[in-house]
C-alpha cells in the first residue's frame, strides 16, 4: 500500500508539483494517472522511491517511511520497479545482461539462477530472440519491453510507469502497452501509470487520476474521470487532449481491420 | 644495460597506470559525489597536483619525502637500493591520477542522470551503481583522451632518470658518457619509446572499436 | 624569525642572479615557455595544415613527422638538441638553446594537431560558402576558416601553455637554472632549507599554471568551446 500524507514540493518559485497531496492506493490497484504537462504527474511517481526529495509531509510504503529513514528507503527501493519515459536501459550490457544485473548484484542469485530466470521474462515479453543485442539494435518498443522485464526481475510489488509510451513511435506503443495489460490482468502488482493512452485505462485500470499544477482535481473510477469529469479544467482536458487522440486511434484501428 | 631499461621503463610503465587508474577513479567518483567533504578533497588533490610539473612530483618523493617520515625509516628508504624506482612510481601516479580523474569526470558528464536513477529504482547500492552502471560508461565515453594520457605517461617514465632510476633514458646516457656511443643507443631508445606509443595506440582504437556502444539509444530525447 | 629566514632566497627562485647575474628561477620558466609557445606556433600552422593537405606526398611526411615527435619523450628530444645540434651547426649551443629548440619543436608537434582539430571543427559549408562567393582557397582558409577555427582553438592553445610551461621543467635535467634547479641547488647547498626550497618550488610553478588554467576555463566558458588539447584524441587518429 503506498500513502502519501500532505506531501509538498517545490521546484523553484511558482512551480510546485506537489501541493500538499494526500493519496493512498491499495494494494494490487492499477492507478492512471493523466493530466496536462507540468502538472506533476512526474514527480508524483519520481518521489516514491525517492529520486526526488519531498519539502514536506510523508510517505509510507507497506507501513514503512520513506521520507527520513534510510534502511527503510533501501528496502523500499528493491520491492519497487520504474519503467521511464526514455527506457534507461544500459548501452553498455545486452538486453539478458540488463535483466540479469540487478538479480544478481543486489538478490544475490547465481549467473544460472538469473539467466533462467532472464529467459523466462524475455518470454514473457516475447523477445528471447533479442536476448544478445545491445539496446541500440533494438527499437524503441523493444527496449521499453526489455525495461519491463529488467524491472519485474526483482519481482516487485510495486510496479511505476512514467509515460512508458510517450517517446515511442505510433506504431510501437501497442507492443508495449499489450505487455502492460498482461501484467494489470494478472493481478496482485501494485501499478501506477502516468499516461494519456485512455485505451489502456478504459480496459483496465481500476482507478484514474487527473492532476493539474500539483493536485489531484479528479480521483475515480475510468468511467467518472475519463468521461464525466467534474472540473472544467479535467474536462477541458479530456476533450481537447484524450478523446482527440484515443478517436484517432480507433479509426486507424478500424483503417488496419 | 639498455636491456634492463627496457624492463624498467616497462615496470613503470605497468605500476603506474594501474595505480594511477585506480587512485583517478577514486577521486573521479569522489569529486562528483553528493559528500561536500569528499568532493573539496578531490578537487584540491587535481588542482594542486595539475598544477605542479611531474619532474617536481619525481624529485619530491625522492629527495623530500624520505626527511619527512621518521629518521630510522627516512634511512632506510635512502639505502633501499630500489628507492629511485619507488620514488618514481609514486612521483608519476601523483601526476597521472590527476590526469586520470579530471578526463573521467568529464566522462560523468556525457552520461545522462537517468542512467543512475534506473540503477536506484533496480535496488543497487551506491558502490553498485558505480561499479556496474556508471564507470564502465564513464570509461569508454572518455577512452581516446585516457590512451593520450596513457602514452603521455608513458613518455614521462623518462623523467625517472633524474632521480637515478635505471630505465631507458638513463641508460642511453651512461652508454654515452661512458662509450662515447650516444647516437647509436639514443637513436634505438628513440624507436622503442616510438613503438611502443604506436602499440598502445593500436590498443586504445582496437578497445574502442570492441567496446563502441551507441548512446544514442540513450540520449535521443523526445518529450 | 627562523621561518622567515628560510625564505630569504626568494629572489633567486623568482628571477636567480638577474640583473647582475644571468637569468633563472621562476623567469626562466616563464621566458622558455613564452619563446617555445610564440616560434612554435607558426610552425604548428605550417604543420597542421601541411597534414590537411589534399596532396598525399605532402600530408605523409607532416603526418609522420608530427606522430614521431608526438611519440617521444620530450626528455629525447632534448637530448637530441643538447647532444647533436653541435654537430649539425659545428658550434657550441647553449644548455638554454637546446632546450628551447626542443620544446619548440615538440609545441609545433602537439600545437599541429591543434590546429588541425580547429581546422576540422570549422563546418565544412564555410569553405564551400566562400568558394561559391568567388574567394580562392587561400582566401577562404586567411579570411573565413583561420579566424573561426582560432577562435575554437584559443582555449586549447592557453592550457597547451601551461602543459608547456610545466614542461619547462625539463631543462633542469640538462643543467639549465631554472626554478627546479634553484630549489635543488638550494636544498643541496642548505640541507636544512630544504623543505622551503620545494615548498617554493611547487608555489612557483603552481600558481603561474593555475592562473592560466582558471583562465582558459573562464574563455572556454564565455566563447562556449571546449578544449581540445585536455581531452584531445588519440594521435594520428581523425
Amino acid at each position: 500500500m503506498i500513502k502519501f500524507i500532505n506531501v509538498y514540493k517545490k521546484f523553484k518559485e511558482e512551480c510546485i508539483p506537489l501541493n500538499n497531496v494526500d493519496l493512498s492506493i491499495a494494494k494490487g490497484q492499477v492507478v492512471v494517472v493523466c493530466g496536462p504537462s507540468g502538472a506533476g504527474k512526474s514527480t508524483l511517481l519520481r518521489v516514491i522511491p525517492r529520486l526526488e526529495a519531498i519539502d514536506r509531509g510523508e510517505i509510507i510504503i507497506d507501513g514503512l517511511s520513506v521520507t527520513n529513514s534510510r534502511a527503510n528507503l533501501a528496502k523500499v527501493r528493491s520491492e519497487i520497479g520504474m519503467v521511464f519515459q526514455q527506457f534507461n536501459l544500459f548501452p553498455h550490457k545486452t538486453a539478458i545482461q540488463n535483466i540479469m544485473l540487478a538479480p544478481m548484484k543486489v538478490r544475490g542469485l547465481t549467473r544460472k539462477q538469473a539467466n533462467k530466470k532472464a529467459m523466462a521474462l524475455l518470454e514473457r515479453v516475447g523477445l528471447v530472440h533479442k536476448a544478445g543485442n545491445y539496446p541500440s539494435q533494438l527499437s524503441g518498443g523493444e527496449q521499453q519491453r526489455i525495461a519491463i522485464a529488467r524491472s519485474l526481475a526483482m519481482e516487485p510489488g510495486i510496479m511505476l510507469f512514467d509515460e512508458p509510451t510517450s517517446a515511442l513511435d505510433p506504431e510501437l506503443i501497442q507492443e508495449v502497452l499489450d505487455v502492460m495489460i498482461s501484467l494489470a490482468r494478472e493481478g496482485g502488482m501494485t501499478m501506477i501509470v502516468v499516461s494519456h493512452e485512455i485505451g489502456f485505462a478504459k480496459k483496465v485500470a481500476d482507478r484514474v487520476l487527473f492532476m493539474d499544477n500539483g493536485v489531484i482535481l479528479e480521483d475515480g473510477s475510468p468511467h467518472e474521470v475519463l468521461i464525466s469529469p467534474k472540473h472544467q479544467r479535467a474536462r477541458d482536458f479530456m476533450s481537447n487532449v484524450l478523446h482527440v487522440r484515443d478517436d484517432l486511434r480507433e479509426e486507424n484501428a478500424t483503417f488496419l481491420n | 644495460m639498455m636491456v634492463t631499461g627496457v624492463k624498467l621503463t616497462l615496470l613503470l610503465l605497468v605500476t603506474t597506470t594501474l595505480i594511477s587508474f585506480f587512485v583517478g577513479t577514486v577521486l573521479a567518483v569522489m569529486r562528483v559525489s553528493s559528500v561536500k567533504a569528499l568532493r573539496i578533497l578531490g578537487t584540491l588533490y587535481v588542482e594542486i597536483c595539475r598544477n605542479i610539473p611531474g619532474l617536481f612530483w619525481l624529485l619530491f618523493f625522492y629527495f623530500v619525502f624520505p626527511e619527512l617520515l621518521p629518521s630510522e625509516w627516512g634511512k632506510a628508504l635512502n639505502t633501499y637500493e630500489h628507492y629511485p624506482v619507488v620514488a618514481g612510481i609514486l612521483g608519476l601516479t601523483v601526476d597521472n591520477s590527476s590526469y586520470v580523474s579530471d578526463i573521467l569526470r568529464s566522462g560523468k558528464l556525457a552520461i545522462p542522470d537517468s542512467q543512475k536513477e534506473a540503477a536506484i529504482t533496480l535496488g543497487l547500492k551506491p558502490v553498485q551503481q558505480w561499479l556496474y552502471v556508471m564507470l564502465p560508461q564513464m570509461y569508454r565515453a572518455v577512452l581516446p583522451p585516457l590512451g593520450t594520457r596513457m602514452i603521455h605517461n608513458f613518455k614521462n617514465t623518462s623523467l625517472c632518470m633524474a632521480i637515478t632510476a635505471t630505465e631507458l633514458t638513463w641508460a642511453t646516457q651512461q652508454i654515452e658518457s661512458l662509450t662515447f656511443r650516444g647516437i647509436e643507443a639514443t637513436t634505438i631508445a628513440t624507436v622503442f619509446y616510438i613503438i611502443v606509443s604506436a602499440l598502445m595506440v593500436a590498443v586504445v582504437l582496437g578497445l574502442e572499436k570492441y567496446l563502441k556502444i551507441d548512446m544514442t539509444s540513450i540520449t535521443k530525447s523526445k518529450a | 624569525m627562523y621561518f622567515i629566514e628560510q625564505f630569504s632566497n626568494w629572489k633567486f627562485y623568482l628571477v636567480g642572479a638577474y640583473p647582475a647575474g644571468s637569468m633563472g628561477g621562476l623567469l626562466l620558466n616563464i621566458v622558455l615557455a613564452a619563446i617555445a609557445l610564440s616560434l612554435s606556433f607558426f610552425f604548428a600552422i605550417i604543420l597542421g595544415c601541411g597534414r590537411l593537405s589534399p596532396k598525399k606526398y605532402i600530408r605523409y611526411p607532416f603526418g609522420w613527422f608530427i606522430d614521431i615527435v608526438r611519440s617521444t619523450p620530450l626528455l629525447m628530444i632534448v637530448f637530441w638538441f643538447y647532444f647533436f645540434l653541435p654537430y649539425l651547426l659545428g658550434e657550441h649551443v647553449t644548455v638554454f638553446g637546446s632546450a628551447a629548440f626542443a620544446l619548440v619543436v615538440y609545441g609545433a608537434s602537439y600545437q599541429a594537431e591543434i590546429v588541425r582539430a580547429g581546422i576540422l571543427a570549422v563546418p565544412r559549408g564555410q569553405m564551400e560558402a566562400a568558394l561559391t562567393v568567388g574567394l580562392s582557397k587561400y582566401q577562404a582558409m586567411r579570411y573565413i576558416i583561420m579566424p573561426q577555427a582560432f577562435k575554437i582553438m584559443l582555449p586549447s592553445f592557453i592550457s597547451f601553455f601551461v602543459s608547456l610551461f610545466k614542461d619547462t621543467s625539463i631543462a633542469y635535467i640538462i643543467g639549465v637554472i631554472e626554478l627546479t634547479q634553484s630549489g635543488v641547488i638550494v636544498s643541496q647547498r642548505q640541507p636544512d632549507r630544504i623543505y622551503a626550497a620545494y615548498l617554493c618550488v611547487a608555489l612557483g610553478f603552481w600558481t603561474v599554471s593555475y592562473s592560466i588554467s582558471r583562465f582558459a576555463t573562464s574563455l572556454e566558458k564565455r566563447l562556449g568551446t571546449i578544449d581540445l588539447w585536455r581531452f584531445s584524441l588519440v594521435p594520428g587518429k581523425r
